[in-house]
């Protein structure tokens, strides 16, 4: 076990056993579509390209464009989120005079498998994103295109299947993974409280926008990309890993 | 959802104050909520159906 799993183990977070990754068996969740998993036999997530299937603008940035098919092939391979184009933020968008640096539009969904199409600003984005990494915008690893990608995806990941229904106090959400996203995050705010820690030192992405669908968005590539990730990163990453049946390894350390 | 609500760069912004404008702007037109009283209204509901389940 790492020094993290221990520490996760102690607190209740994850149950005592060889690893963390030990149990993240796959579970066959209903709607789901996993591609790769873990193959422990090798001590690395397995990293399978599959880069021909994505449509991309050649006007964007080369290295905007090769961080966004990094990102499309792991949102698909791993959760199952299935981006096929990748298309440049142009002046004819009303999001480049609104100052958006990239959004995710969810496009239909076939056979119950998420689709959608990453926008992206044409200019190389790195200086500024690496400026707002060193004023604590983002956690240290994450100012770069592919956390910003992966952040953005999270929210397309977790909130294109979310939908209304009736509650006792009035309309709660449903779909999306919300039960598994909820435990994620009540893990994540044990450990916080635990190691004395606010949740929302996440990022000042997070604590500035103060809603809980930035805060996912944050821990989940913060869990993917961070250089070291708190330990509430971690649980809240395990966690959500494990509810879903997916593989935990960081996306960091599978393409790495 | 049909889109996300899009990330946002302080820098690329003409102020921080602007920035900070504009991602409140997109997180309330998304419709995205208050973590404590979504996780209250989550255990709230889950009390309440399980009391509901045991009749």
């Amino acid at each position: 076990m790492s020094e993290i799993d221990d520490f996760l183990a102690s607190i209740g977070v994850i149950e005592a056993r060889g690893s963390v990754d030990d149990f993240l068996e796959h579970h066959g969740v209903k709607g789901m579509h996993w591609g790769v998993r873990k193959d422990r036999g090798s001590g690395e997530g397995i990293y399978r390209s599959q880069l021909a299937s994505v449509e991309i603008d050649p006007t964007i940035n080369k290295s905007t464009q090769a961080a966004a098919k990094q990102v499309a092939d792991l949102m698909r391979s791993r959760y199952g989120y299935d981006i096929k184009q990748i298309k440049a933020i142009t002046p004819d968008n009303p999001e480049y005079a609104m100052g958006t640096a990239a959004y995710v539009e969810n496009n239909s969904i076939h056979g119950g498998r998420s689709q959608g199409t990453i926008f992206v600003r044409t200019t190389d984005l790195s200086k500024d994103l690496k400026h707002g990494e060193e004023t604590g915008w983002v956690a240290p690893g994450t100012g770069n295109v592919k956390a910003m990608l992966t952040h953005e995806s999270a929210h397309a990941l977790f909130h294109s299947e979310e939908s209304l229904k009736p509650g006792f106090l009035g309309p709660k959400v449903v779909g999306g993974h919300i039960e598994e996203r909820t435990n994620a995050l009540k893990a994540a705010i044990k450990v916080a409280n635990q190691t004395g820690v606010s949740i929302w030192s996440t990022s000042d992405y997070a604590a500035t926008a103060g809603v809980r669908q930035e805060l996912e968005a944050e821990l989940f590539a913060q869990y993917h990309w961070a250089d070291n990730p708190a330990p509430f990163v971690v649980a809240y990453g395990k966690t959500l890993s494990e509810g879903l049946g997916v593989d935990a390894t960081p996306f960091k350390d599978v393409v790495k | 959802m049909t889109r996300t609500p899009g990330y946002i760069i302080p820098s690329t912004f003409p102020s921080m104050d602007a920035a900070v404008k504009r991602l409140h702007e997109i997180d309330k037109a998304a419709g995205y909520t208050s973590l404590d009283e979504d996780l209250l209204h989550s255990d709230v509901e889950a009390i309440l159906e399980s009391i509901v389940e045991r009749g």
